[in-house]
């Protein structure tokens, strides 16, 4: 078997006496949408924290195209071809959105201004913020930082694309313009990995579904499959709801 | 370049400022006039030079003095002991006064020192080189160096009158704020920006900050030793109370804050506004009182802290928006000059 785009082995990350990801492992190939979901606490987010250095586990490695990551720094990790957005958005409030884009086209300072200025006017069109691109980024409404946040990570050219609740706090019909976009995203090439409490753009996006509780994995496969596993539904509901 | 970006408009204005600085001075018959001025050039020079680090990059680099006393004591040192011209010395001033903005960065950042207390670090090696120096027997101790000048010699940087000094410090100031103009358009501006606004985002998205935070703070030092050098050159006499002088530093830190730090213009204007303000009340309430300007001077400050929070040079960038945005509206603006 070929080498898998990102691979966690044991990953442990303790906060003190917590331990928010209790050895954690699982592949990520090229080309997939996989979703991650658990109730809150379960230590999704810390995971994407993990995964892009902002975060080094105690103990377990993560493996990018076969090459270990942990202990690099955020910024080494995103230029090897790792980005991530964050659930609570990041904007450079007092730059205009196409230049927030920039910031991520200019690759940590490798690529000329001229082409990443063009490439970020690009990304920009790309994710719907054409029309905003020369207004200030604070003045964005929710569902304009989120795909900001999509733009921004975009620009970096990522091989890996972790979004970490883009969804949450859209109107449905946001929603659906949301998944059309993770999915054009997935069509350029770019494998998704989502953490998402929104149920239907889960379902509908996932091609393989990961349940974290309280930092442990507890079952990953088939979507359709996972969310009726009994494991499942007992950390979302309790016990009650899995044995009726 | 385009009066309506304001990146532009700011470079046009400053040179505009230093033609006129430098119009007043050769014109003038005062040598108090010209000594004024020549000071307020260096003054404003510094304040720019840290507003790379200090502005741009959101660093409280508090301790500039150090660079510019570093970069005084390279000349004052060369010039004195091996008769190396001034000009080279420059250069050398650049050098040494960079090395130690990148040692200082390598110790702040890397232990990851939090503003605070980087700050205050880099406030405490100014007075540790102060002491380093006290006690140099090479570097004369608290006697400090004289630089005597006997005769005319443009190699040797050796003028009997003040005037080609004043010229020289405008240029100095010049090349500044054209250093920071062309920052402020290049990708090291937007890197700037970037961890000035959100570091962790700024990581998240490929810029390593800390190797960003050492450019800045690496052209900021170089910038103010090589003003330094100058200094040195153009006083005819330094001692370590006086180039690590932490009343000269904060006067230096003012300029560029009263004048908006976050803009090419701010500190020249800040400077040029808070020098002459300061000699003006001086001879005004001098004399014998000496400490009486000192009050009014302090209130001063005090008070355009308060009322010009941002800054003169954001009243002006204001005004500019409004201007151009009548004549103008489908205008692009300034791209990473556009900072709040």
């Amino acid at each position: 078997m070929s080498t898998p785009l990102l691979e966690l082995r044991e990953v442990t990350k303790r906060f003190r006496g917590l331990v928010a990801v209790d050895h954690v492992s699982f592949t990520v190939g090229a080309g997939e949408i996989i979703g991650i979901i658990g109730p809150n606490g379960s230590g999704k987010t810390t995971t994407f924290s993990c995964v892009s250095g902002f975060l080094v586990p105690e103990e377990g490695d993560i493996l990018f195209e076969g090459t270990s990551i942990r202990g690099h720094r955020p910024s080494d990790i995103a230029l090897r071809g790792v980005a991530r957005t964050f659930q609570v958005v990041q904007p450079f409030e007092d730059l205009s959105v196409v230049e927030n884009v920039v910031i991520g086209a200019l690759r940590g300072g490798s690529v000329d201004l001229g082409e990443a200025r063009d490439y970020a006017r690009e990304v920009t069109e790309f994710v719907g913020l054409g029309p905003v691109a020369e207004q200030l980024a604070g003045s964005l409404t929710i569902p304009g930082r989120k795909r900001l946040e999509i733009a921004k990570a975009l620009a970096t050219r990522p091989k890996l694309l972790l979004l970490d609740e883009v969804m949450a706090g859209l109107r449905p019909s946001e929603v659906d313009l949301a998944i059309g976009l993770v999915r054009a995203i997935r069509d350029k090439g770019i494998t998704v990995v989502l953490v998402e409490h929104l149920m239907r753009a889960v379902m509908a996006l996932s091609e393989r579904l990961l349940v974290l509780d309280h930092g442990a994995l507890i079952a990953q496969g088939d979507p359709r499959t996972v969310i009726a596993d009994e494991a499942v539904v007992e950390a979302y509901f309790g016990k009650a709801h899995a044995h009726a | 370049m385009k009066l309506s970006n304001w990146l532009d408009w700011q470079l046009v204005a400053g040179c505009i400022v230093i033609l006129v600085a430098a119009g007043i001075g050769v014109s003038s018959p005062s040598e108090y006039v010209v000594q004024v001025i020549t000071l307020g050039a260096l003054y404003a020079a510094v304040a720019t030079a840290w507003s790379i680090a200090g502005g741009m990059g959101g660093l409280l680099l508090l301790g500039i003095i150090s660079f510019f006393g570093v970069g005084a004591y390279v000349n004052g040192i060369l010039f004195t002991k091996y008769g190396i011209s001034p000009w080279i010395n420059l250069m050398l001033g650049f050098l040494v006064a960079a090395a130690l903005g990148r040692l200082i960065a390598a110790l702040t950042l890397r232990f990851g020192l939090s503003e605070d207390y980087f700050a205050m670090f880099t406030v405490g090696i100014s007075q540790v080189l102060k002491h380093l120096l006290l006690n140099w027997e090479y570097a004369g101790q608290a006697t400090g160096i004289y630089i005597t000048i006997i005769q005319d010699d443009f190699w040797m940087m050796s003028f009997v009158s003040r005037k080609p000094y004043l010229l020289i410090g405008l240029a100095l100031l010049l090349g500044i704020v054209v250093i920071t103009y062309l920052i402020q358009r290049s990708e090291l501006g937007y890197r700037l920006a970037a961890v000035r606004l959100n570091n962790q985002a700024a990581e998240a998205l490929g810029i390593d900050s800390v190797r960003t935070k050492t450019h800045a703070i690496v052209l900021s030092a170089g910038l103010s030793g090589m003003v330094g050098a100058f200094y040195s050159q153009f006083s005819t006499f330094i001692d370590p109370a006086q180039v690590f002088s932490l009343a000269t530093n904060f006067e230096m830190l003012l300029g560029a804050v009263l004048g908006g730090r976050l803009t090419i213009i701010g500190p020249l204007l800040g400077s040029a506004a808070l020098k002459p303000i300061q000699d003006v009340m001086r001879g005004l309430m001098g004399g014998g009182a000496d400490a009486l300007y000192l009050v009014f001077y302090g209130g001063l400050l005090v008070a355009s802290c308060l009322l010009l929070p941002k800054g003169i040079a954001q009243y002006i960038q204001n005004w500019h928006k409004r201007h151009y945005a009548k004549s103008a509206p489908a205008e692009k603006q300034a791209l990473a000059g556009e900072i709040k």
